[in-house]
C-alpha cells in the first residue's frame, strides 16, 4: 500500500515509464518473436543432434524420448492402423539416425525428422499395395507448430489404449488439482509453447519463479505417474 | 537436478551448464526417466496418444545393432533469434484476403455448451476494448472495473 | 441521402465541381486544424456525454506551454474519478472501497482529441461534408459532417469552434441519422496562466492511494498458428495485438484491435477449457455493439463503436486450423 499526497510523489508514481502498450498510430515495430514458442527448442535439439553425430546413441535415445509421440500423431493421419503406426515411427527413427550425417541444422531437428516420417510412411503404404492418403493442409513448415487438437483417431492400440488413457487421467486431473499458479505456468508452457520470459511477463512474476513452478508441477505429476509406469518392463537400455 | 532438467527441455538452460546434465541424464535410470516422463506429461496435456510401454527400449535395441555413426563435427550455430515477421508482414497476414479458402465453420455445439449472455455489454470485454481504444467517448459510461458494475 | 449528394457532385458541371472539391478541402482542413487544436491550446471546461439514458458530466483541463500537454478530467456524477495524463501516459484515479486505485493507461486520445492528426486513414474510409453555423456551450461552432462510404462505419457531425478551431461537439449516427451518441461542452475557455497547481488529482486524499493490479500483457505481432483471419472491413487495420491473463481464466485471452482512423473494434480469442460453457449472444450500448460466440472449442468477442455488419463480418472471418 501506498501512501501519497506528495505531488511529487505521485507523480513518480504515475509516470513511470510502463511497459503496458496503448494504441500507437502506426503498426508496432519490427518485434523478434521467441523462438522457442515456434520451431520446438532449437538449441538442445541441436546438442543432442551433434553429440549423436559424433556416436553417441543415446543422447539420439533422448530426443526419441522427446518427439515419439508427436511423430506418431501426425503419421497416424496417414495409416490407420495403430499397431502399423507404431512401427513406421520406428522404422523413422531409425532412418533419421542413418541420415544423420547429411542434417546440417538449416532447419530444426524436428522439422528434418518429420520430412522422414512422411517418406517412410509413404513407402510403407505403397510396399502395402495401399495409395497413400493425401494431406493437403500439413505444409512442412507447419510441422513445428502442428497440434490437432479435435483429432477424432488416436494412435493407441487396445493394448495401449486402457494404459494410455489411464496416464491422460492421471496427468490431466494432477494439472486440475494443482495450485493456480503452477497450474497457470505448466499450461503456458506446454499448452500455449510460451517462452520463460512471455510466461513471466503474462504473470507478473521473475523468470526463476516460472521455472520453479513449472518445475514443481511437473514434478508433483511425475510422482501420481509412478505406479503407472513402473512396469515390468525396465526402461533402461 | 531434476528441476535442471526441467528447465533444459524447454530450452532455458545456458547449454554451457548442460554438460554434465546430459551425461547424468543418460548415465543415471532416475534422471533418465525423469528426462522420458516430462516429456510424456506435455504430450498427454495435449492429448497425443501413447504407444507400447516398452516403444522406446525396442527401438533403442534396433539402434544398438545399426553402425554408429561419427558425422564430421558441425560448429555450433550461435543463438540467434532471427525476426521472422516484419510489422507489415503481420500486419499483411491478418489483413489478406481471400488467397486462402475457409470453410466457415459451425460452431460446435456438441463439445462446449453455450448460454445466453446477459443484455448488457459484458463488462470485462467492454474495459479491455477501452483499455486500448484509441478514442472512444463511450469511456466515460464505463464501469470502473470489470469487478465493478456501474459507478 | 448520401448517393444522392454523390450523384450530385459527378453530375454537376465541372465549375460547380471545382466548387464541391473546394468546400470539401476546406472541410478536412477544419477536422485537421481540429485535431491539432487539441493537443496544442491550453483550455478548460465541462462537457456533457451522452448516450440514451446514460449522461456523464466532465471537467477537462488542458495546458501545453511546448513542454509537452498535460491534462486533468473529472467526473463530474457519479463516482469521483479522475484522470491525469502527461503527453501520451494517462494515470487513472479511481476510488474504490476504502483507498484510491491508480491505473495507468497509454496514449487514449478522448474528446476533444478524437480526430487523429494525419487524417489520411479517415479519407479513404469517410467523406467530408461543410454544415451550417450552430451555436454549442455559447460559442459558435462550424459544423462539418463525416459520411462512412460504407455501412462498416457510423457517421458522425463535428461542431469546430469558429474562433479556436476546438471540437465544441461530436455526435455518432447510425445510417438511419439515429443518434447513438454525442458529447458537447457546455462551458469552454482558453487559458492563459502558466501555473500548474491544478495538475493533482482530488480524489479523496484522506484514503492511501493504491497501484493497480497489473494485468500483465504481452504485446505480439506474431501470427497465430492456432486461427486464421480471413478479411477484415475495408479501411480497417490493425492497430494492437495482445495477449493477456485475466483472471478467473486459466489460459490467456488474446486481443487484436483494428481502427479505421476514427473508430476502433477489439477482437477477443481464447480458447475454452474442455468442460467450460461459451457465451453467445449480440448485444448493444448506444455506439457499441458487441457479438460473440464459440467457433471450434474458442470463444470469440467482437467489440466496438462500430455498427453489427462489421462486428459479424469480422466474427465470421475468423476460423481455426485443423
Amino acid at each position: 500500500m501506498i501512501k501519497t499526497k506528495d505531488f511529487a510523489e505521485f507523480l513518480r508514481l504515475s509516470f513511470v515509464d510502463t511497459t503496458m502498450q496503448g494504441y500507437t498510430p502506426t503498426v508496432k515495430k519490427t518485434q523478434s518473436v521467441s523462438i522457442s514458442s515456434m520451431v520446438g527448442n532449437r538449441e538442445i535439439d541441436q546438442e543432442l543432434v551433434e553429440r549423436a553425430q559424433r556416436g553417441d546413441k543415446r543422447a539420439f535415445g533422448m530426443l526419441v524420448e522427446k518427439y515419439q509421440r508427436k511423430l506418431g500423431r501426425l503419421l497416424s493421419r496417414m495409416i490407420r492402423d495403430q499397431a502399423e503406426v507404431e512401427d513406421v515411427v520406428q522404422e523413422a527413427f531409425i532412418k533419421a539416425y542413418r541420415a544423420l550425417p547429411n542434417f546440417r541444422g538449416e532447419s530444426a531437428f524436428y522439422t528434418w525428422l518429420y520430412r522422414i516420417g512422411i517418406n517412410t510412411a509413404k513407402n510403407y503404404l505403397v510396399a502395402m499395395g495401399r495409395r497413400p492418403q493425401v494431406i493437403n493442409e500439413i505444409e512442412i513448415e507447419d510441422a513445428e507448430n502442428f497440434e490437432d487438437g479435435n483429432e477424432l483417431r488416436t494412435m493407441d492400440t487396445p493394448e495401449t489404449e486402457l494404459l494410455g488413457k489411464e496416464i491422460a487421467k492421471t496427468v490431466n486431473d494432477t494439472v486440475a488439482s494443482l495450485p493456480e499458479e503452477l497450474r497457470t505456468a505448466i499450461t503456458l508452457r506446454e499448452i500455449e509453447g510460451l517462452s520463460y520470459e512471455e510466461i513471466a511477463t503474462l504473470m507478473n512474476c521473475p523468470i526463476g519463479t516460472v521455472r520453479s513452478r513449472i518445475f514443481r508441477a511437473r514434478e508433483t505429476i511425475a510422482q501420481n505417474l509412478r505406479p503407472l509406469l513402473d512396469t515390468p518392463q525396465d526402461k533402461r537400455w | 537436478m531434476k528441476d535442471q532438467i526441467s528447465a533444459l527441455m524447454d530450452d532455458e538452460l545456458d547449454l554451457d551448464d548442460s554438460a554434465h546434465l546430459l551425461t547424468a541424464i543418460k548415465s543415471d535410470g532416475e534422471l533418465g526417466h525423469c528426462w522420458s516422463n516430462y516429456h510424456l506429461i506435455g504430450d498427454a496435456m495435449r492429448g497425443t496418444g501413447m504407444f507400447k510401454p516398452d516403444f522406446s527400449q525396442r527401438l533403442m535395441q534396433k539402434l544398438e545393432a545399426e553402425p554408429t555413426v561419427v558425422a564430421p563435427r558441425s560448429k555450433r550455430k550461435l543463438a540467434q533469434r532471427p525476426v521472422l515477421w516484419s510489422a507489415a508482414a503481420s500486419v499483411a497476414a491478418v489483413m489478406f484476403v481471400g488467397w486462402m479458402v475457409l470453410q466457415q465453420q459451425s460452431h460446435s455445439g456438441a463439445d462446449v455448451a453455450t448460454q445466453q449472455i446477459a443484455q448488457n455489454v459484458p463488462s470485462e470485454y467492454l474495459l479491455a476494448h477501452q483499455a486500448l481504444s484509441p478514442s472512444s467517448s463511450a469511456y466515460y459510461i464505463q464501469p470502473a472495473t470489470y469487478t465493478e458494475n456501474g459507478q | 441521402m448520401r448517393r444522392f449528394l454523390l450523384g450530385c457532385l459527378l453530375a454537376a458541371p465541372l465549375s460547380v465541381a471545382v466548387a464541391g472539391q473546394d468546400k470539401s478541402d476546406e472541410s478536412w482542413t477544419l477536422l485537421e486544424k481540429a485535431a491539432r487544436a487539441a493537443h496544442e491550446l491550453s483550455y478548460k471546461g465541462i462537457f456533457v456525454y451522452q448516450s440514451g439514458p446514460n449522461t456523464k458530466s466532465v471537467q477537462i483541463t488542458h495546458m501545453n506551454y511546448g513542454q509537452g500537454e498535460y491534462a486533468r478530467i473529472v467526473m463530474l456524477d457519479g463516482s469521483p474519478r479522475e484522470v491525469l495524463s502527461q503527453g501520451n501516459d494517462v494515470v487513472i484515479y479511481s476510488p474504490r472501497h476504502e483507498k484510491v486505485v491508480i491505473e495507468k493507461r497509454h496514449g487514449q486520445n478522448l474528446f476533444p482529441a478524437l480526430l487523429p492528426t494525419n487524417l489520411d486513414a479517415i479519407k479513404t474510409s469517410y467523406q467530408v461534408r461543410l454544415g451550417g453555423i450552430e451555436r454549442v456551450g455559447g460559442r459558435e461552432g462550424q459544423v462539418v459532417f463525416l459520411d462512412p462510404r460504407d455501412r462498416y462505419r457510423y457517421g458522425y457531425k463535428f461542431w469546430t469552434d469558429r474562433e479556436n478551431g476546438l471540437l465544441l461537439k461530436a455526435m455518432t449516427t447510425n445510417e438511419r441519422n439515429d443518434t447513438l451518441d454525442q458529447i458537447s461542452f457546455n462551458q469552454l475557455t482558453l487559458m492563459n496562466t502558466q501555473a500548474m497547481d491544478w495538475f493533482q488529482p482530488t480524489v479523496e486524499h484522506d484514503k492511501p492511494y493504491v497501484m493497480e493490479e497489473q494485468q500483465a500483457r504481452l504485446a505480439t505481432t506474431a501470427i497465430s498458428d492456432e486461427w486464421i483471419l480471413a478479411q477484415l472491413p475495408p479501411g480497417f487495420h490493425k492497430v494492437d495485438q495482445v495477449k493477456r491473463m485475466v483472471p478467473g481464466k486459466s489460459m490467456p485471452v488474446n486481443q487484436l484491435m483494428f481502427c479505421d482512423g476514427l473508430a476502433s473494434v477489439s477482437l477477443f480469442i481464447e480458447q475454452l477449457s474442455k468442460d467450460a460453457h461459451g457465451k453467445t449472444g449480440r448485444s448493444s450500448q448506444g455506439p457499441t455493439n458487441f457479438y460473440s460466440n464459440v467457433v471450434d472449442g474458442y470463444q470469440i468477442v467482437v467489440v466496438g463503436e462500430v455498427p453489427e455488419a462489421t462486428i459479424s463480418l469480422i466474427a465470421n472471418a475468423v476460423s481455426f486450423k485443423k
